[in-house]
């Protein structure tokens, strides 16, 4: 049975400090990502927030699928990097799903 | 793919797409040509202009076919504006966005508009109606019959001869009252209707302003089409489509309904039994609402998250979230109607159909409470 009462969280820390707290779907994105998950979900470069809201649920959804592929709650920036999503740039970053509950 | 969004829109039936495809090879010349080619397709859109009206028993020249029910809706609010500019127009708090935005446009025209409250049941609140009525002098007033997010069916036995007491006109938007109930136009005696065939299985693109003010003017001009009321030759094949859907719905009416209802019984229960914690928005089942539009809000739930879960599932459901100023709102239409802070960001509207079976409704009923961790 999943629990998915809202939606899952992250936290990214850079050595013990928060650099986010809060719903995957509000990372920050790469806007190419994003363009090009829109064109191919809409066929649009230039979503709407309703569009981009989906859009980001999609993103959410691919970065639970790297935690579950990794058994891990928590992961480096290097483990998304496939995706080719995230708006991040330091290789020292930790990501941690639902702060690792 | 379990498909629950029919209050945005529905498949047209197989006869309907049978009867488009054999109107465009039969009749493909312009219904305005005097030729004998013409003059065949005029004679068909005439036939079918009078079997649509004398189903909804209507005066067919009271009818002006238009592309959509948002075109119907423009035509009267702008006819009126046009023809009373000094006077005062009224509607509701909770309209679709056709009337509330074209209303907010002919306020920024000048316009004069009076916005009605309604109540935790969607029901506009007469008394201020009245209030209104007493206050100004008014033109019209245009309601939504029957609400697209909440189902709430509004007491127009009691608005039209209210209003027309007043000396003032009556729009009403039917786009989900024609698909779900008996309408005859005589016995509901308001002035001006729009209707769209999308939502009663036929297609997209077409749809009516049922009209009886002298001089309306036209919103699109151009040639004399549909008695000099609206421009554009004719899309025989979608109102011929559109004449079909009405005549399938019709004969099966009673039918249709009571299986929605029944279905829309089926889910509730599920979620009960589930112990899920919701409330349906908009009167009870039973009572003056479409059955068919059911708006539940779920306690503590992110509804874009949830609908987003089911679309996963197969199950196609809306969430009547707006896109304002960059952001993603709760709708403005629960918000007017007082719906618990709790709630309301978790709203999804399931709008079933006549197919839908009891265990499709049992299943979403399950995954629903599953997505939502209740058991």
């Amino acid at each position: 049975m999943r629990k998915k009462k809202t939606s899952p969280t992250i936290l990214v820390t850079k050595d013990n400090d928060t650099i986010y707290k809060g719903k995957i779907e509000n990372l920050p994105f790469k806007d190419h990502a994003i363009k090009q998950k829109s064109m191919e979900l809409f066929g649009d470069d230039a979503p709407c927030i309703i569009h981009q809201s989906v859009i980001f649920k999609h993103f959410a959804q691919d970065i639970i699928s790297t935690f579950e592929t990794h058994n891990e709650t928590v992961l480096p920036l290097k483990a998304f990097e496939a995706l080719d999503i995230l708006d991040y740039d330091d290789d020292t970053l930790r990501f941690i799903l639902n702060g690792g509950k | 793919m379990i498909y629950l969004d029919n209050a945005a829109s529905t498949k047209p039936t197989q006869k309907t797409m049978e009867i488009m495809k054999e109107t465009m090879e039969r009749f493909p010349a312009n219904p305005s040509s005097t030729h004998t080619m013409g003059i065949q397709a005029k004679k068909a859109l005439n036939q079918s202009k009078q079997a649509i009206a004398s189903m909804l028993g209507a005066e067919w020249r009271n009818l002006i076919i238009t592309s959509s029910a948002t075109e119907a809706t423009n035509q009267a609010l702008f006819g009126m504006f046009k023809r009373y500019p000094n006077k005062t127009m009224i509607t509701s708090t909770v309209e679709h966005a056709a009337t509330k935005n074209t209303l907010k446009a002919i306020e920024s025209m000048g316009g004069h508009v009076i916005w009605i409250p309604v109540d935790n049941d969607g029901l506009i609140l007469i008394s201020e109606l009245k209030k209104a009525l007493e206050t100004y002098d008014v033109s019209l007033v245009s309601l939504i019959y029957a609400h697209n997010e909440i189902g709430t069916i509004q007491e127009v036995n009691t608005i039209i001869p209210l209003v027309h007491a007043y000396g003032a006109y009556v729009h009403l938007d039917m786009v989900q009252s024609i698909a779900h109930m008996d309408i005859d136009f005589t016995k509901l005696n308001a002035d001006m209707a729009s209707v769209s065939a999308h939502k009663f299985h036929g297609p997209r693109g077409i749809g009516m302003l049922y009209n009886k003010v002298d001089d309306l003017p036209p919103l699109i001009h151009g040639g004399g089409h549909e008695n000099g009321k609206r421009a554009g030759t004719e899309d025989l094949a979608s109102i011929k489509g559109m004449e079909n859907a009405l005549h399938e719905k019709r004969l099966e009416h009673e039918k249709r309904e009571a299986s929605i209802k029944h279905t829309a019984r089926i889910l509730l229960d599920t979620l009960k039994a589930k112990s899920v914690d919701f409330i349906l928005n908009g009167p009870p089942l039973g009572t003056n609402r479409l059955n068919n539009v059911l708006n539940l809000s779920f306690k503590d739930i992110d509804s874009q998250t949830l609908a987003f879960e089911l679309s996963s599932e197969g199950i196609m459901v809306s969430t009547g979230s707006a896109c304002s100023s960059g952001e993603i709102k709760a709708s403005p239409t629960l918000s007017a109607l007082g719906v618990d802070h709790d709630y309301i960001e978790g709203s999804i509207r399931i709008s079933h159909n006549h197919e839908t079976t009891a265990q499709t409704m049992q299943h979403v009923g399950n995954m629903i409470a599953s997505i939502i961790g209740e058991q």
